[in-house]
């Protein structure tokens, strides 16, 4: 049997106040339930990092970045890479600069009596390594790593030489 | 029967009130619907998808461009799928694809290319007149580095014919 109080005015408003909260909580939980549920169905981003990072390799093996370039007909001869070059890439070109910063590679070629390493973003690629090699690969933040080995020709000296190069490039989920 | 009870017992006054609880049910209910439905729409009209897409197989195709040791013109005919849909800016490394008529910033997907820093590519903007019309994106590599060039409907696009 209801109090009489509850059925007073205030009583009553007091009463559905504190329940309306209730609902209202449940309701807008449930609403965002909803909409979380769904979300995860769409679609709005598309993972490039694996083409981004053969590009770059393509970029470093095929470009005028590390292949040699005739002086005189501007021809750059794919797949020669200039010894002459300096091994910091950055100032070469530029791929995400400053806080768009996703992607770094380092090309390395077995020169003899020392091995010459050439890098896009060095501190960037080392720190990147460090990481995917501790495991973070996963996720937001997340190091992907492509390596790939190839035997080219280092031009070093106007003489050319057989070298076997590698090339890795790492890529960071932003 | 104790709805009538409960009537009896709060008077007019108490009545007012359930009135004015129910009403806000309603009102919390109708509330809740609009939501969901201006979500839905939101979803339905959504191009960020489109917008992703667009700015980076641009990206690629410029960066391939780069990369290639010789000439190369390449038409890449995916923007003529969206003829009066997006605007287009090419500078400083980035593909910015927005919505048409809504600035550079707003809502926008951005991705970015490799440039060389000697000769970068030029700043490319499409938008109004230029967005309706455009047909395709010429991609032009020679020994002055990457250019892209956007071409109208009916405009003489040679090397991209057939």
């Amino acid at each position: 049997m209801p109090s009489r109080v509850n059925h007073k005015k205030s009583g009553i408003f007091a009463f559905e106040a504190v329940m309306w909260i209730v609902r209202s909580l449940i309701l807008v939980f449930i609403l965002l339930s909803i909409m979380f549920v769904t979300s995860a169905f769409f679609v709005r981003n598309i993972d490039t990092k694996l083409a981004d990072s053969y590009t770059l390799m393509n970029v470093m093996y095929y470009s005028d970045s590390l292949a040699l370039k005739d002086p005189g007909t501007g021809r750059v001869y794919p797949g020669v890479f200039d010894a002459s070059k300096s091994g910091v890439l950055d100032d070469s070109f530029s791929y995400g600069e400053g806080d768009d910063a996703f992607i770094a590679s380092k090309a390395t070629a077995a020169l003899m009596p020392s091995p010459k390493e050439y890098y896009y973003r060095k501190v960037t690629f080392n720190d990147w390594n460090i990481l995917y090699i501790a495991g973070l690969t996963e996720g937001r933040g997340g190091i992907k790593k492509v390596s790939a080995a190839k035997k080219l020709l280092v031009y070093n000296s106007g003489k050319k030489t057989g070298a076997d190069t590698k090339l890795e490039v790492v890529t960071k989920d932003v | 029967m104790k709805k009538r009870k409960l009537r009896k017992n709060i008077g007019k006054k108490g009545a007012s009130t359930v009135t004015i609880v129910r009403a806000f049910g309603i009102a919390m209910a109708a509330f809740i619907i609009v939501v969901l439905i201006q979500y839905w729409r939101d979803i339905k009209n959504d191009t960020f998808l489109e917008k992703n897409y667009l700015a980076r197989d641009i990206s690629l195709l410029i960066t391939t461009a780069y990369a290639s040791p010789g000439d190369l013109t390449y038409c890449y005919y995916g923007v003529g799928n969206y003829k009066g849909k997006f605007d287009y800016l090419i500078e400083n490394s980035k593909v910015t694809v927005v919505d048409s008529g809504l600035p550079f910033i707003e809502g926008g997907a951005i991705y970015y290319y490799a440039d060389s820093k000697a000769s970068p590519v030029q700043r490319v903007e499409i938008s109004g007149k230029d967005s309706e019309n455009l047909a395709v994106l010429q991609i032009v590599k020679n020994n002055n580095g990457v250019k892209v060039l956007h071409k109208k409907v009916g405009e003489d696009a040679k090397p991209c014919e057939p």
